[in-house]
């Protein structure tokens, strides 16, 4: 069977935050790049689908203002076309909503979740200390260790919705040492600012795109890698489908946007060592479920609402109020967001979906009357939130996989001492990735 | 009752390498630093026995002439009286000695225990895969990672010894990551490496004279009763002394008693239950110490490996480099095991014959003129390490959940990479004593 | 008749909003109205996880 062969300098597999940011840095120092998608459409967990008029966020929805992810946007010259956030969310505890965007105090809220002062100074000690004396055990929970200095329940919540609504992942099942550590690394890129793609973040994902092919480079969607080559363990290249048949592409190193587990099996099991398939059996894959409703009027008047002590809401986006052009004129879409009580419990799916849409019912009084479901989006298992969710005893996996030459980005793989998540830490593993090329070899 | 009351910057609790080293850097930049010891002497796991005329380590035999341990005693201006060793060492397999290549090189070494050429740059190019490319998985053991590269017996049992003798632990059993880490961090400080001409414990009192020349105190016979903790702040310690009890208040309290031990004199209660898993997972190791001594040299150079022995690891003629450990005219040698495995059981009888009977199967003068004087286990509450890198190991931080207390010594480490050996407890010190330099000021 | 691997459908939805019939309903798991569906393939090609397939009929009762 005569095969087209070609050659690259680096070989992409997925287009996600990770994949393109890598393939646009390396682009932009003159390595040949080639990126392989095999959906039709690029971006992965930050695209954008469009339906009957309206778009639908695919996973990333706020940006960072600064930080890991912008810098990329800066160094390649990608256009970063964001709309800062510029009003303060609101919070729904005990059927009352409230309003902080009168105090200058950022802990100012937590006065409103617990009227016991000395409670309060007590919680903040212990998180000081474990922001500036020493990040807490990988082997105790957020909540065990926060109720170390509080028993209060409404305190726990307060950061049980903020643990759940970034790291996927709720207080008394987060690692508290991940927890702290992704709020003094990747997370911080946060408090710079929240920004939405006006037309969706796959906006973002073209313009690295177009980065990537100015700079020489090639990104082909419907093309769906079929194995990583591996001669005495190195990566020396990969096979890939298209409509016109397999093509073998030789290259210099391979870099995986499509998660540890999927990288071992197109790779072939037999390369990698019972220690590393172990670390990603253990890796817990976590659910988040997106429902888009739409109406013919704002159901709430801030762009986003944190809801507490919910069967399973965590929060609820009006993003027209920011981003008008997602919906058709003259209507609104809104998004939100839910997670299960537990990432490692047995559930039920539909269940699931009817606790947020119930959630949605009791919470946002509006959405009864004038909200109608226009989408139920889940992602889990094979097409996760996160791929490593930061559970208690979570083990970070590193990009380098024992295959010399083969590295992972994305939110599978983390940075020691500190999780990868959200679209800076996918970022934050593109830049580890090219720094590591870059001193491995040189283009060409 | 009238318990006396001190002031101390820091108060350190132990006087092993940690101890000594954090104390005497920390005396040097100013810090009023109070050393207690429980034991009449000084050092721990680098003490000196005097017996019979003789001198017996209580651990550390050879330390590295150069890297972290000798940069602290540069630093502070200690005495360093160390003799490098100049003579390359042998290795015995197989009843036949083999000398090690004088060019060094890891690929000369692995070709003189198998001559199949493919065979060794298959390995060679593994291993040094696992130091420039990754570092392999925790999960995995030395020996599962270097089953994908060869099954050649001797290759193995190469690198078993020099596993067991650095890290204490089997190649079956210890973690590859933390081996192959150790190996492009720490352990390379052990070229070239000497020994101290007085016993390993004119190193520490080298350390405690600087420590007392700068105004510190170093007490002996000195008990530590608890560590204080207010609002899970460590702010001193009780100690007792001859004299009684005395109330020590200070700003940091580093612990070079181990972290167990450390958790029992705070209190249980003032640590998250995280942290007391990590101690709890713990796995101290075991070391076995014989000395055998002679009217003359039972072999001919200082460092002899035995591989593919019962139990028996090394075997050290260490009159011939520092003869000053025996009288005048009498020999003394050191001779080091391991278990067949760390996680146990084992009898320890039993273990001290295997010992034995390794010695008079692989030393020849050993049977005619070798005597022993001393045999010397370590392990439980006294162990080699008080963290054994097996598979799966995990890194203790120095710093407790106790804010301001800190440990110090092999039962912590840094993130990256075990801290075996004088080296590595002499990094935990380092790092603890930056740490508190960035905190307060003397 | 196009079929749903329940094993590694994730509910994603991306189907649904592909689907030029509207044929496709993700509810936590994804409902197919055989009635509207005209086996046009489109949805195969968007489905994220490679659930979707066509099967051959004739070899199911």
């Amino acid at each position: 069977m005569g095969q087209k062969q070609e050659k690259y300098d680096v070989v992409v597999l997925g287009s996600g935050i990770g994949g393109l940011c890598t393939a646009a840095l390396l682009a932009n120092k003159g390595y040949k790049i080639l990126v392989t998608e095999k959906l039709p459409i690029i971006g992965g967990r930050c695209a954008t689908l469009k339906y009957k008029g309206f778009k639908i966020p695919t996973g990333v929805l706020g940006v960072p203002m600064a930080g890991t992810f912008k810098s990329i946007f800066e160094e390649v010259g990608a256009e970063f076309n964001v709309t800062p956030m510029t009003v303060p969310p609101k919070h729904r505890i005990d059927n009352e909503i409230i309003d902080m965007s009168k105090s200058n105090q950022p802990d100012a809220i937590l006065s409103r979740f617990c009227g016991d002062e000395k409670e309060i100074e007590a919680l903040k000690k212990g998180i000081n200390r474990a922001q500036t004396w020493n990040f807490p055990s990988n082997e105790i929970s957020l909540k065990d260790y926060l109720n170390q200095y509080t028993r209060d329940e409404k305190l726990i919540e307060y950061y049980s919705n903020l643990s759940d609504r970034i790291l996927s992942t709720r207080a008394h099942e987060i690692s508290a040492r991940e927890y702290f550590q992704s709020f003094a690394g990747s997370i911080k890129d946060f408090q710079s600012g929240v920004g939405f793609a006006p037309e969706g973040s796959m906006a973002l994902m073209k313009a690295l795109k177009k980065v990537i092919e100015e700079k020489g480079g090639k990104v082909l969607t419907q093309c769906r890698a079929k194995k990583i080559l591996v001669k005495e363990g190195i990566a020396e290249g990969v096979v890939i489908e298209d409509k016109k048949g397999e093509t073998t592409v030789r290259t210099s190193a391979v870099v995986s946007n499509a998660g540890p587990k999927k990288t071992v099996a197109l790779a072939g099991k037999e390369y990698f060592d019972k220690g590393y398939l172990r670390e990603l059996k253990n890796m817990v894959p976590s659910l988040q479920i997106w429902v888009s409703t739409i109406s013919d009027r704002p159901l709430f008047d801030v762009p986003l609402l944190y809801t507490y002590e919910t069967r399973r809401l965590v929060s609820f986006v009006s993003i027209s109020h920011v981003c008008p052009k997602l919906a058709p004129a003259g209507k609104y879409i809104h998004y939100s967001i839910s997670s299960p009580v537990s990432q490692t419990a047995p559930r039920n799916l539909r269940n699931e979906v009817n606790m947020h849409i119930q959630d949605l019912k009791d919470s946002v009084p509006d959405f009864n009357k004038y909200g109608q479901v226009l989408h139920v989006g889940c992602y889990w298992g094979e097409w996760p939130t996160l791929a490593n969710a930061p559970i208690v005893g979570f083990n970070g996996i590193p990009q380098k996989t024992p295959i010399e030459n083969l590295y992972n980005v994305g939110d599978g793989v983390a940075k020691k001492g500190g999780w990868a998540g959200g679209s800076p830490g996918c970022a934050l593993s593109a830049r580890i990735v090219v720094e590591d090329i870059e001193n491995r070899f040189e283009p060409g | 009752m009238s318990q006396k009351q001190e002031k101390y910057d820091v108060v350190i609790l132990g006087s092993g390498i940690g101890g000594l080293c954090c104390a005497a850097l920390l005396a040097n930049k100013g810090y009023k630093t109070l050393v207690a010891e429980k034991m009449p002497m000084i050092g721990g796991r680098c003490s000196t026995l005097a017996y019979k005329g003789f001198k017996i380590p209580t651990g550390v035999v050879a330390v590295p002439m150069s890297g972290v341990l000798k940069s602290v005693f540069d630093e502070v201006g200690a005495d360093f009286d160390v003799s490098p060793i100049t003579v390359l060492p042998k290795y015995l397999i197989d009843n036949k000695i083999i000398d090690e290549p004088a060019d060094g090189q890891p690929l000369s070494i692995l070709s003189c225990f198998c001559t199949d050429k493919k065979e060794v740059s298959m390995l060679q190019k593994g291993i040094e895969r696992a130091q420039t490319w990754n570092a392999p998985s925790n999960e995995t053991s030395l020996l599962d990672f270097l089953y994908q590269y060869t099954k050649n017996e001797n290759l193995i049992s190469y690198f078993n010894n020099k596993c067991d003798i650095f890290f204490t632990v089997g190649a079956h059993e210890a973690s590859a990551r933390e081996y192959f880490l150790s190996h492009t961090g720490i352990l390379k400080d052990f070229q070239p490496i000497g020994f101290a001409n007085q016993g390993s414990i004119s190193l520490m009192k080298a350390l405690k004279k600087v420590i007392e020349d700068k105004g510190g105190k170093v007490l002996t016979q000195c008990r530590a009763k608890k560590i204080l903790v207010k609002n899970q702040i460590a702010e001193g310690v009780v100690v007792e002394g001859i004299k009684g009890e005395t109330t020590i208040m200070a700003t940091a309290v580093v612990s070079n008693t181990g972290p167990k031990k450390t958790v029992a004199l705070a209190g249980k209660e003032h640590f998250d239950k995280g942290y007391l898993k990590e101690v709890i997972n713990m796995v101290p190791s075991f070391q076995m110490w014989v000395t055998t001594i002679s009217d003359r040299p039972l072999f001919d150079i200082p460092f002899l490996f035995t591989l593919k022995t019962k139990r028996l690891l090394t075997f050290l003629s260490a009159s011939l480099v520092s003869p000053g450990l025996a009288p005048e005219g009498k020999y003394i040698h050191y001779s080091i095991s391991g278990p067949a495995s760390q996680t146990g059981p084992w009898n320890l009888q039993n273990e001290v014959d295997l010992h034995i009977q390794d010695l008079k199967d692989n030393i020849p003068d050993f049977n005619k003129y070798g005597k022993i004087l001393h045999v010397g286990c370590y392990w439980g509450e006294l162990p080699t390490y008080s963290n054994t890198p097996i598979t799966g190991f995990h890194n203790i931080p120095q710093k407790t959940a106790v804010e301001n207390l800190y440990n110090v010594g092999d039962g912590v480490s840094k993130e990256d990479g075990f801290s075996c050996g004088s080296p590595g407890c002499a990094l935990t010190a380092r790092i603890v004593a930056e740490d508190i330099k960035n905190r307060f000021k003397p | 008749m196009l079929t749903v691997n329940e094993e590694t459908c994730v509910g994603c939805g991306w189907c649904q909003t592909f689907c030029p019939q509207d044929a496709l309903r993700a509810w936590g798991y994804l409902e197919i109205d055989y009635k509207k569906c005209d086996e046009c393939l489109v949805c195969i090609k968007f489905c994220p996880t490679d659930s979707l397939s066509m099967a051959d009929v004739s070899h199911h009762k």
